[in-house]
């Protein structure tokens, strides 16, 4: 069994928590203050043998802070964030999983060393399963104006995938098009995952736009999860960023594109 | 009915805030009635050896924090050391005490001491950054063995820098909302020295300096820096750290030296790119003035940035009581193209002695990558001197990434003043669990030196990361059989622990051992050839360090700001001899070096070069590299400026590469981390 948790930065986990935050403007974000490392795991396990892990959780707060520790399930809504849930799904691997405990300590500006492992069953079948491990501050009473008082927790997601057997995405440019992205015109792909793990697009791509400027583009890498057909944005590579870019359109684009096991070429023009 | 679908509406909002189990969906029956449809229990985890296995948290936080009050913060490090080698050693016992408070009326105040036993010395500095004022006014003061301040003309050389001076004495700033920047110090001139332990030599005399600059408009800053030195006892630099170039100066002792030195400068900057006239003249009493004028300038059009420059420094030029690079002319042009695959990076500089009595020469580089896909490329470098005598290097290498980590072969060969060295060498980065670490390299070499011919090899292996409870573990060994005939190899070894004991207590302790450290052919091209003789035949080094750390306040005292949120910012400032880019476990990191944030917050270089800010505002970020205590031949480009953006709870790892002259720092392996394109400040010092 080999591991190969993707090691960002510690900040990726935070967002996550950023987005999380139970109660949009009525915590102060000091009062969770968890950085989680790796933001991510992609394990490769043979089914009857065991995988055991450890996600390093750091607490910047001055204080000891107690946090529960579950898994949970998680898939991505359309603009590629996080959505987590208690309830088992039918396709579930968390009962393959154990975690160390339910619930831990971390000393004020001290790390902890959070185990879980994951047994795949002999008969497990080929493919890749996802669940979630959430760390969540215990909640703390905050009142508004008026009086009231909710009890509001922080919460950060680390998402696991786990491949069982030699799984591989298989991607798919389906169509593209103009979407808008952070209130911006932008080529945008429709991108099919018709493998049985997930796959993220990279890529080496060339524009020219109506002007004639030529413009670089890499895809983003949301994750396209097995089965799904997502909408992934090409963002305009910059290379000197005190003068922006801005397409004239319609923009033709073309080049290579990878992903795990897998590239395509790619030539298409792009009319809002 | 109605009573129970209040109920359940009452529960579902009593809990929605507080937890993920949700209360039961409510479903309208076939008759028109409502009923509650039940909710699945919670999932309940499995726990490893049914919740029995024992934790592993590191010590620390603090159960008594005291919440009230500025935000203050006070540490204190007794440091015992010892080191040895060419038959002689020394020891450094002492304290080091650092102290801190935010204030919202009187800026930041920090003090930083060290109290050395053996030998007997020391430093203290108090500084105060931020001092508000009506106005837009505000003010920087220091106090103590400091260092004098300097502009920022004079500071974001390209290719040049003028020395800040050590003193013990008073300096102080004053700053008008970024349009104008006014400065003044005076005291005693100095050296800091010490490995561990700071201490301060007196040079005796006087040192003053004052500076003013002026943001004429968006684009134009004009400045003028005056520095007089009367009866400074001038130390003697053989190889010294000091200069316009941060290449070897030599100058004799001088028993003292009285010297008036000016610099002005007038920049343009719009967008990305710049130009910078300077001039300085100087006055030390032992000939006429000397006058040195340069010119630099940044073009960057899309993915194409050149740079460009010419230079005239007359015989006799110094700045304060330093030498500086001087008798020499000549000029220099780089350009460079980072597109999504290719990365051309290219450049010529040309030197020569005005006088005739000095040296110079021509040296050429170009270095270009390939990148075949996200995660495999190509590349190679070349460096070719005209000179006396003529040298030069190159390499070819592959490296990408999988499944293992990251991996990179490479083949090198170098020619330099008769002698040759062909390298061929495979690096791995291995993919570890979080909290581990672990490098390799494996070489083998055909060299030829002084005639004689030989083949060798060795490897290194590096590693750390999490040992056991609060303890944790770094450590290196390296071995070269390629260090010439009749020689027994190059071996360094060193391994450090470090464990957390307690709320406030933290524990170093570190050993290092190198026999027959050698100087090696590669990275060492200047202009003029460098003999390669044996450098230290053994030393050994110990180290061992208590910390007591203790914060308080309403919040811990956040660099770089104020306001809510902050994250950190830690790094390495790792010397680059392959002039790549890229930190390899061959790279060693400069200690001692001082990293400055946001040009006021100040830490020092760790045995491994590495540095950390634990507390920094959120918001975008300057770090930058105090150049004069950095070792020779290697430099930073602009400082080692990197401008990086702290968000809440984030850290943020920056690498500083510190290259040889002869060595620029090649086109990185992603764009986003690319460096910034050197030129080649040893060639001015080697043409003297």
């Amino acid at each position: 069994m080999k591991a190969s948790p993707n090691l960002r930065a510690i900040g990726a986990a935070s967002a996550i928590s950023a987005a999380l935050w139970g109660a949009p403007g009525l915590a102060s974000a000091d009062d969770f203050a968890v950085a989680a490392s790796p933001p991510r795991f992609e394990l490769t396990a043979r089914p009857g043998s065991r995988l055991r892990e450890v996600l390093e959780i750091d607490n910047a707060a001055p204080s000891a802070a107690s946090y529960l520790m579950k898994t949970a399930e998680w898939s991505l809504d359309v603009n590629g964030g996080a959505v987590f849930s208690d309830a088992l799904k039918p396709d579930s691997c968390r009962p393959w999983v154990a975690i160390e405990r339910g619930d831990i300590t971390v000393p004020g500006h001290g790390s902890y060393r959070f185990r879980f492992e994951v047994t795949p069953p002999a008969a497990a079948p080929r493919g890749e399963c996802r669940f979630a491990i959430l760390i969540e501050g215990k909640g703390q009473p905050v009142k508004t104006k008026a009086g009231l008082a909710f009890p509001v927790s922080g919460r950060i997601g680390i998402i696991v995938y786990l491949a069982v057997g030699d799984v591989r995405p298989q991607l798919e440019i389906t169509g593209g098009g103009v979407g808008a992205v952070g209130g911006e015109p932008r080529p945008v792909l429709r991108v099919r995952n018709s493998g049985d793990a997930h796959g993220r697009l990279e890529g080496f791509l060339h524009g020219v736009d109506a002007k004639g400027v030529k413009i670089d583009f890499t895809p983003a890498t949301l994750p396209i999860l097995a089965g799904e057909t997502r909408v992934i944005p090409l963002n305009i590579e910059q290379p000197d960023k005190t003068r922006p870019i801005h397409i004239a359109w319609p923009i033709t684009i073309h080049g290579k594109m990878f992903w795990a096991g897998g590239s395509t070429t790619f030539s298409q023009a792009f009319v809002p | 009915m109605k009573p129970c679908l209040l109920a359940l509406i009452a529960l579902a909002l009593a809990t929605a805030a507080a937890s993920d189990v949700r209360a039961g969906d409510v479903d309208e029956d076939a008759d028109g009635g409502v009923q509650a449809v039940a909710a699945p229990p919670p999932y309940v985890d499995r726990l490893i050896d049914g919740g029995g296995l024992a934790p592993q948290s590191s010590a620390g936080g603090d159960s008594r924090y005291d919440d009230g009050g500025s935000p203050r913060y006070l540490r204190v490090r007794g440091v015992v050391s010892g080191s040895s080698g060419a038959g002689a050693s020394q020891n450094e016992d002492g304290l080091v005490v650092n102290a801190g408070i935010d204030t919202a009326s009187y800026g930041s105040l920090s003090l930083a001491g060290t109290l050395r036993a053996a030998p007997f010395g020391g430093s203290l500095a108090i500084i105060e950054r931020g001092l508000p004022f009506d106005g837009g006014w505000s003010a920087n003061n220091g106090l103590g063995t400091i260092y004098s301040p300097q502009i920022g003309l004079a500071a974001t050389q390209y290719r040049f820098f003028l020395p800040t001076f050590p003193m013990a004495g008073a300096s102080t700033e004053w700053l008008r909302a970024g349009s104008l920047q006014l400065q003044a110090s005076v005291g005693e001139a100095g050296q800091f020295d010490g490995l561990q332990l700071d201490g301060f030599q007196r040079l005796g005399g006087l040192l003053a300096a004052a500076a003013g600059q002026w943001e004429i408009d968006r684009h134009w800053t004009a400045g003028v820096q005056v520095v007089d030195a009367s009866g400074v006892k001038t130390p003697e630099l053989v190889g010294g750290e000091f200069g316009l170039t941060a290449a070897p100066v030599v100058a004799a002792a001088v028993t003292k030296t009285d010297s008036v030195s000016t610099y002005a400068g007038l920049g343009w900057r719009n967008g990305e790119d710049r130009d910078q006239l300077n001039f300085t003249v100087s006055d030390n009493g032992q000939g006429p003035a000397a006058l040195g004028a340069w010119f630099d300038g940044t073009l960057a059009r899309g993915r194409v940035t050149q740079n460009y420059g010419a230079f005239r420094l007359q015989p006799n030029l110094s700045w304060g009581y330093l030498p500086i690079s001087n008798d020499t002319e000549g000029v220099y042009y780089r350009a460079a193209y980072r597109g999504q695959q290719w990365l051309f990076d290219g450049g010529v500089d040309s030197a020569r002695s005005i006088s005739g009595a000095g040296v110079g020469g021509t040296l050429f580089n170009g270095d270009v990558r390939y990148q075949f896909d996200p995660t495999t490329g190509i590349g190679g470098a070349l460096t070719y001197r005209i000179s006396n005598p003529d040298g030069g290097e190159g390499d070819l290498y592959a490296e990408g990434r999988d499944r293992l980590g990251q991996w990179r072969l490479d083949f090198q060969g170098s020619y330099d003043n008769g002698d040759t060295l062909a390298r061929i060498t495979i690096d791995q980065t291995w993919t570890l669990p979080v909290g581990q670490r672990l490098t390799t390299s494996l070489f083998v070499t055909r060299e030829r030196r002084d005639g004689l011919g030989s083949i060798g090899g060795g490897g290194e292996i590096s590693g750390g990361g999490h040992l056991v409870g609060p303890i944790s573990w770094e450590g290196n060994f390296s071995y070269d059989s390629t260090t010439g005939a009749g020689s027994t190899g190059n071996i360094n070894a060193d391994i450090g622990l470090s464990a957390k004991l307690g709320s406030r207590w933290a524990l170093v302790a570190s050993y290092l051992d190198d026999r027959n450290q050698n100087a090696n052919l590669f990275g060492v091209t200047p202009i003029v050839a460098v003999p390669l003789t044996p450098l230290i035949t053994h030393s050994s080094a110990f180290l061992l360090s208590l910390r007591y750390e203790i914060t308080a306040g309403s919040r811990p005292p956040v660099l770089g700001g104020s306001g809510v949120g902050s994250g950190a910012i830690s790094g390495v400032l790792f010397l680059d001899a392959r002039g790549d880019g890229v930190r390899e476990p061959d790279k060693a990191g400069p200690s001692d070096v001082t990293i400055l944030l946001d040009g006021r917050y100040a830490t020092r270089t760790d045995a491994k070069g590495r540095f950390e800010f634990p507390l920094v505002s959120r918001g975008p970020h300057d770090i930058t590299v105090v150049t004069d205590n950095l070792p020779l031949p290697w430099m930073v480009v602009d400082g080692g400026r990197r401008t990086v953006t702290v968000h809440t709870r984030e850290r943020v790892e920056v690498e500083i590469a510190a290259t040889s002259g002869a060595n620029p720092p090649p086109p990185p392996a992603t764009v986003a981390s690319a460096l910034p394109t050197t030129p080649r400040p040893d060639v001015f010092a080697a043409v003297r």
